[in-house]
């Protein structure tokens, strides 16, 4: 009992560097931060709450995000603490600069969490948008998690977690993506898709195409689909797809099976095509840049590992070239009928 | 052949010591008020006078005694004794101011019986044997007190506690080495096999029913002279978390409160140390509303978290220590006053936060869940320590002092048993009994 009493309180002296003493009423939690880039100056802005009521925004002009996050702590008089963080917006310049930085800083933050979702603002800067949600007195955080919620269920985007995104960013056979805003504060909306090539956006991706995206990496739930019948259009909604993306003889082969439900008579092939048709559409699109933002990189490293290490450097360029075919079969699914 | 010498010089400057000749050189001695004069009028002085020898006196407790000493300590007991050439007879005429069996205080049942153990061990033998009518029932005497010579009854069941449970408790008693036994802590004390533990290694009861049914389990009962409570050995975590209530409700019902007490015991235990914790090292492990809210309601609050906490703790321990002391009525007015001072008015005058108020209450109230008040007793000097540790390392604090109470407690041992048993051991964790309540038709029917 002694030895262990004594080996306890040694290990006391392990811990000494672990916790941040700070009291809760003296911090502002930071509950949303935007990035911006203008030429080479960043603009750093926090949507900050320290009650239920108080709510403020900070902004703060400089070079690196580590600088701005100090920045920031000068400037409000109370202790500001990243670990309430819950939404990072990124403007577009800063996706076309390079997002490389900031997942760094954040991937490194003690206080940042890994499962942080991060969005590309398409029409406006990051800095107007968070003020405007202030003045508006709109919970801008719970909006967005509200539609991204909304738009993992409709699959025409979904949520890109920190952690995942570093990963993407590291992997050199398979890109990363990240969900795009558009519209402004009265007419927010979850665009798609912005893929990137390496840390710098290559594209903005259709609803369609980014619908399409969802279909080759197997991440769609449920969707809302739209089909021609005959003069008319009909609803169906997609309540399960499986997709398996093969590697045999130097080409790829994307199969895609689900059940889809309708209260119309809308034809099952009629659906299938018109899956079939997204995810070709978004393939085109991303062997058009030169993105492989779905797995076909994965595929091949796994199926073939020494062709994969051979192309491992260069698949962007060898990407667009890889022959890629895609077959649908949906059925429907009948309830007691 | 005894001498009255030796008698008188043992109770010399005694004054309550009386000694009166009857007739023929016959010697009555007693002492007042321990003996009922009444009887000793009617049953010793009168047949004396009317020509009945020392021998004949109409008491079944007469008996002729052996030596000086056995007399001296007769009288003090007691009992009168008779002398007549060098000879003497000692007979029961002791005065017997008992209180009356009445409810037990603390361990009140609402379907149980209503009787309880009071100071008179003879009373309380019989309140077992009412319960337990076998010859089984065996008991083994002891005096124990170098002063008090208080007499001490081990109780077991023949045939169902072992032999080496009685074995240990005489030796125990044996070794005692004390001027007297006046309170339950000191005995308390000697049974321990750990004395620097906060935690009791006895279990003591005021329930006769509870004895009985620890005697039907195998387990001894240890009864004291002057005290209204038997000591149940040995004594487990699983017995010190049962109450009389949970086998007089409906066993699921019962099951479902037992499963409570043990989450309050963690309650208890941790919730203000983790409160601690993450306010002051850990906030992004709140969810954001709540951690907005604790914040909101410490606005204006001087004091740091674990200040406002310790002085909540403390001024409840004030409170409970106060309304201990008190008649019952006092004792109300004290309830009031505090929980007005300490809780309406510290919050408006932005003392203390409402959280805070909160986790301290919560965490009293789950102490004064605990059937066992020493056990409950030591969780609470375990929860000020935890408390403690969450305030300088944080949750690693809390951990680590939860580690040395866990260590504690599964190196406690209580003649011979594990005091986790049956939850910690070698043996099969038997959850049946310990954290659910059986009925107890199944369990006779195994």
């Amino acid at each position: 009992m002694r030895r262990l009493s004594a080996l306890l309180l040694m290990s006391v002296l392990l811990f000494t560097g672990c916790g941040k003493k700070e009291q809760i009423d003296q911090m502002s939690f930071v509950k949303i931060l935007g990035i911006d880039r203008n030429g080479e100056a960043l603009t750093l802005t926090a949507g900050l709450r320290s009650s239920r009521e108080d709510s403020e925004v900070l902004s703060v002009k400089c070079r690196t995000v580590a600088e701005g996050v100090r920045l920031l702590r000068l400037q409000s008089q109370k202790s500001v603490f990243f670990g309430q963080l819950s939404m990072v917006l990124l403007g577009k310049s800063v996706a076309e600069a390079g997002i490389g930085e900031v997942t760094d800083y954040l991937i490194r933050s003690p206080e940042a969490r890994f499962d942080l979702p991060l969005l590309i603002l398409r029409d406006q800067t990051a800095e107007s948008l968070i003020a405007a949600s202030l003045r508006e007195k709109i919970l801008l955080t719970e909006k967005l998690a509200q539609m991204l919620k909304c738009a993992d269920e409709n699959s025409v985007s979904g949520k890109v977690e920190l952690s995942v995104l570093a990963e993407r960013l590291a992997d050199p056979l398979r890109a990363a993506v990240l969900p795009f805003l558009t519209g402004d504060i009265t007419a927010l909306a979850l665009g798609g898709f912005a893929v990137f090539k390496e840390d710098r956006l290559a594209s903005f991706l259709t609803p369609d195409e980014s619908v399409g995206l969802n279909y080759l990496n197997g991440t769609v739930g449920r969707q809302i689909l739209v089909v021609p019948e005959g003069k008319t259009n009909a609803t169906v909604l997609i309540c399960k797809a499986q997709t398996r993306v093969n590697y045999r003889n130097g080409a790829f082969s994307v199969t895609v099976a689900g059940d889809f439900e309708q209260d119309g008579t809308a034809d099952a092939a009629a659906v299938s095509t018109a899956v079939g048709g997204m995810i070709e559409q978004t393939v085109k699109k991303l062997q058009h840049i030169g993105v492989d933002a779905a797995r076909f990189g994965t595929v091949l490293n796994i199926t073939s590992p020494s062709e994969g290490k051979q192309v491992k450097q260069n698949w962007n360029e060898c990407f667009p070239r890889a022959p890629i075919t895609v077959t649908v079969t949906m059925k429907e699914k009948k309830h007691g009928r | 052949m005894i001498r009255c010498e030796m008698i008188f010089h043992a109770f010399a400057q005694v004054d309550e010591f009386r000694k009166r000749y009857l007739r023929d050189n016959i010697l009555l001695l007693y002492m007042d008020g321990l003996v009922d004069t009444a009887l000793v009028s009617r049953q010793i002085e009168e047949p004396i006078r009317q020509g009945c020898s020392v021998y004949d006196i109409p008491l079944c407790t007469a008996r002729e005694a052996e030596n000086e000493q056995e007399v001296i300590a007769a009288l003090l007991r007691g009992k009168a004794a008779l002398l007549q050439n060098g000879a003497c007879v000692v007979a029961d005429v002791r005065k017997t101011e008992k209180r009356s069996v009445s409810p037990p205080e603390e361990e009140s049942a609402v379907n149980g019986s209503k009787d309880s153990f009071v100071e008179e061990m003879k009373t309380n033998l019989t309140l077992l044997r009412k319960k337990l009518v076998t010859a089984k029932l065996k008991t083994v005497r002891k005096q124990v007190g170098t002063v008090s010579h208080t007499a001490v009854a081990i109780v077991f069941l023949e045939g169902v506690a072992s032999a080496r449970l009685v074995s240990e408790a005489e030796k125990i008693l044996s070794s005692v080495r004390t001027e007297a036994i006046l309170t339950p802590d000191i005995l308390e004390q000697y049974l321990s096999s750990r004395l620097y533990s906060v935690f009791p290694q006895t279990l003591q009861t005021q329930r006769p029913d509870k004895a009985a049914q620890n005697l039907i389990k195998g387990r001894i009962v240890l009864l004291v002279d002057g005290l209204p409570v038997a000591f149940v050995l040995p004594a487990t975590l699983a017995q010190l978390m049962q109450t009389p209530e949970d086998d007089s409700v409906n066993f699921i019902f019962a099951s479902l409160v037992r499963l409570l007490r043990y989450t309050l015991l963690f309650v208890e235990l941790f919730f203000a140390g983790t409160y601690v914790a993450l306010t002051t090292f850990h906030v992004e492990m709140l969810p954001e509303k709540l951690a907005l809210s604790i914040s909101q309601a410490r606005q204006g609050v001087p004091f740091p978290v674990i200040f406002e906490i310790l002085v909540m703790m403390a001024l409840f321990e004030v409170l409970i220590e106060a309304g201990m002391h008190m008649s019952q009525n006092t004792g109300q007015a004290v309830s009031i006053v505090g929980a007005l001072v300490v809780g309406e008015a510290a919050i408006e005058a932005d003392l203390v936060s409402p959280a805070a108020l909160i986790v301290v209450a919560v965490s009293a109230i789950a102490s004064f869940a605990m059937p066992d008040q020493m056990f409950s007793n030591g969780l609470r000097l375990y929860r000020l320590a935890i408390t403690l540790a969450g305030a300088v390392l944080g949750l690693f604090g809390v951990v680590m002092v939860g580690l040395v109470l866990m260590v504690e407690l599964a190196s406690l041992e209580s003649f011979g048993t594990p005091f986790l048993a049956p939850l910690a051991g070698v043996s099969k964790v038997r959850w049946k009994d310990t954290l659910l309540v059986v009925p107890s038709k199944k369990e006779h029917e195994k």
